[in-house]
């Protein structure tokens, strides 16, 4: 389980090596300097006072650690490594989500947007479990990734334009490269039959693989891929003869993890028409024609794709609602799955409208059902995605009908015993409060004998003050005072007395 | 006789004294509690590092409520709080699902230590208003303390916001507390 716990070294480790990353050191919410803390399913740091915020909005939102003083899971601190103030910011901004940086946190928290990113870096850090299971890397990738991102827009971003705008051809070659390479290297080393744990293999190793490419020569490459992504992914998927092919599109589509989200951003504003036409048409000429439509908008084609993740086949009239909510930019009210795609986008929804059942059909439905969750997930066939949700209802669902005992396979008492607690239980079973007294009924009587028999003592004798006070109120006043002093000192000498 | 009519006495006019620790995980609603009980507001609170301690007077028991802040590194340091405590205040988040267990064996070891052996044990089931927040039932099934006969626990569903609850874990307290002179 994810329950095995960092040493104290990994966890200095992994946060000094994060908290030297500009963006982590402000605060995430409101830009105090080296935040200590932080939001785990977000992975993000954030201020004390901040983290109160977070606190107030429970657990099933947001949960607070410090970086200092909380024990750490291994998972969790592989979700810090993959998280970081700029992954998330980038991540919101690449989907559009950017207004979303400047709502109120319960708002803010609560987006889809947010709930997608926070699904989707627990799915980050489970593919760096199996990556790595036996100790959280802060391999320099991480360092470098983040070091790097901000010249690395600069640079990828120019490189890419001079490229793409140059020639076409080029790129595509250049898109194939990390794609082989890739490949190569996580089936030499995941021969694992299993085939959603192969993908999963492969998928993280590749990226690292890229990464490195990336980092070394073709700086390039990882810009176009991005930005044809839904296209060259369709196209696979249409082809979907082999699994390779869509390893391959998984890949590439679970690779951008950090920078790549600035680098399309600024890639694909410039050069993305031109790309996406060769893409689609060498991918299919029908849609063509549709792509391009959208292709105007790089952005759209993002956004459709993922907007209709969640039921992508049979929901396109749900998904023109969405459009029409996004229009009024109100993510607070819109209650659809699948509202990301709303991203207030200013997209003529007509369009959209007509290209989205189609893009439903194209067999967008596997990113589609994967898109909540994560990236990698792509390619694996939608009951895969169920099992998630099956995991997150076994947590949250079923496990109230499984006991403790049960569930982790203690057996501190034969269930016939806990079949009577259970009944025994079941009395309370709207009650506010069960006591130890009530629950054991006569034994804790005998027990508290003595004590009830002191409540009786006092309850007559309080009659018994009340009578007098009716008729002497002064007098008791007095009384009562120098009683109360007696008792003091009486009490003060049995303490003594009885130490 | 002497004794028992002092204690009579005191129980009476006496203002008592009640020592209280209110442990439990992080972020689990201690010192919301605890200056709810205090203040009558709902106060936003930073994680607590270090302890905060109120005195509480309800009824006419003063209660001097410790407050120690819950995070994984500082919770070694509970045990210090522990001599002269009559009653736990044990908080739990119940709507955090995934650290009852770790909430359980926290609990655990603090009640097995032999300087809490006689302290009460109050259970605040916690931000009970919140989505699928058990209810106390499965806390006290969940604790095991089915099992626990040594101490004197009761669990009350709280909501340290509107402060449901709290006035009447307390009232438990003062209702089965033995005399502050022992």
């Amino acid at each position: 389980m994810s329950d095995n716990y960092a040493t104290k070294e990994e966890i200095r480790e992994v946060f000094s090596k994060l908290q030297r990353i500009p963006a982590n050191k402000t605060c995430f919410d409101c830009q105090n300097k080296n935040p200590t803390w932080t939001s785990v399913p977000f992975g993000i740091f954030l201020c004390l006072n901040c983290s109160s915020i977070h606190r107030n909005l429970g657990v099933h939102i947001s949960f607070v650690k410090s970086s200092s003083l909380d024990k750490w899971t291994r998972i969790q601190l592989r979700g810090m490594k993959h998280g970081g103030n700029q992954a998330i910011k980038e991540y919101l901004i690449k989907n559009g989500g950017s207004t979303i940086l400047n709502m109120d946190s319960k708002n803010k928290y609560q987006s889809k947007l947010m709930v997608r990113y926070k699904d989707e870096l627990l799915k980050k850090a489970k593919k760096d479990e199996l990556q790595h299971p036996d100790h959280v890397t802060t391999d320099e990738n991480l360092i470098d990734l983040s070091a790097n991102s901000l010249t690395d827009l600069n640079n990828g971003s120019n490189l890419d334009l001079n490229n793409s705008a140059s020639s076409t051809d080029d790129f595509f070659s250049n898109f194939e490269k990390p794609i082989v390479s890739n490949f190569s290297t996580p089936s030499s080393r995941s021969p694992t039959p299993q085939p959603s744990i192969a993908n999963k293999n492969n998928n993280s190793t590749s990226s690292l693989s890229l990464k490195k490419n990336n980092s070394s020569s073709n700086i390039t490459s990882k810009p176009i891929t991005t930005t044809s992504r839904p296209t060259i992914r369709r196209q696979v998927i249409r082809n979907s003869s082999t699994p390779n092919a869509t390893k391959k599109t998984n890949v590439i589509s679970s690779s951008n993890l950090n920078r790549n989200r600035k680098l399309k951003l600024g890639a694909k504003k410039l050069s993305n028409n031109e790309i996406n036409f060769d893409d689609v048409e060498r991918a299919a000429k029908k849609e063509a024609e549709e792509i391009s439509k959208l292709g105007y908008n790089p952005n759209n084609d993002l956004y459709i794709t993922d907007s209709h993740s969640p039921s992508s086949k049979s929901n396109a009239f749900d998904s023109k609602k969405e459009y029409s909510s996004f229009g009024s930019n109100s993510f607070k009210s819109s209650e659809t799955t699948n509202d990301y795609g709303s991203k207030s986008y200013s997209n003529p929804s007509n369009s959209v409208d007509k290209v989205t059942p189609k893009f439903a059909k194209l067999g967008f439905g596997m990113t589609a059902s994967n898109v909540t969750s994560s990236p990698d997930s792509r390619n694996k066939p939608s009951t895969d995605s169920v099992k998630y949700t099956g995991d997150v209802k076994e947590k949250y669902g079923n496990q109230r009908a499984i006991s403790s005992d049960e569930f982790f396979g203690r057996k501190t008492f034969d269930p016939e015993l806990q079949q009577e607690a259970k009944t025994k239980l079941q009395s309370f079973n709207n009650a506010t409060s069960i006591s130890s007294s009530s629950y054991f009924g006569e034994d804790e009587e005998q027990n508290n004998f003595n004590r009830n028999d002191y409540g009786g003592v006092e309850a007559t004798a309080r009659d018994i003050a009340n009578r007098f006070t009716g008729n002497a109120n002064e007098d008791i006043q007095v009384l009562k005072d120098a009683a109360e002093q007696a008792t003091q000192k009486l009490a003060g000498y049995l303490r003594d007395y009885l130490r | 006789m002497g004794s028992s009519f002092s204690k009579l006495f005191s129980k009476l006019f006496g203002n008592r004294e009640m020592r209280i620790l209110m442990l439990g995980l992080d972020s689990a609603g201690k010192t919301t509690i605890l200056y709810k009980l205090k203040l009558n507001k709902g106060i936003t609170t930073v994680p607590t590092v270090g302890f905060n301690v109120e005195t509480v007077t309800y009824k006419n028991i003063k209660f001097n409520v410790w407050d120690v802040g819950g995070q994984d590194r500082i919770r070694p340091l509970w045990r210090h709080y522990f001599s002269g405590t009559n009653a736990l205040i044990f908080v739990i988040d119940s709507a955090d699902i995934d650290r009852i267990e770790e909430a359980k064996s926290e609990m655990y070891k603090i009640i097995n230590d032999k300087e809490m052996k006689d302290a009460l044990l109050l259970v605040f089931a916690n931000k009970k208003d919140l989505p699928n927040a058990l209810k106390p039932q499965e806390i006290t099934r969940r604790l095991e303390l089915e099992n626990l006969k040594d101490h004197i626990w009761c669990v009350v569903a709280s909501n340290a916001l509107s402060g449901q609850g709290l006035i009447e874990g307390l009232s438990w307290i003062s209702n089965n507390s033995k005399d502050s002179g022992n």
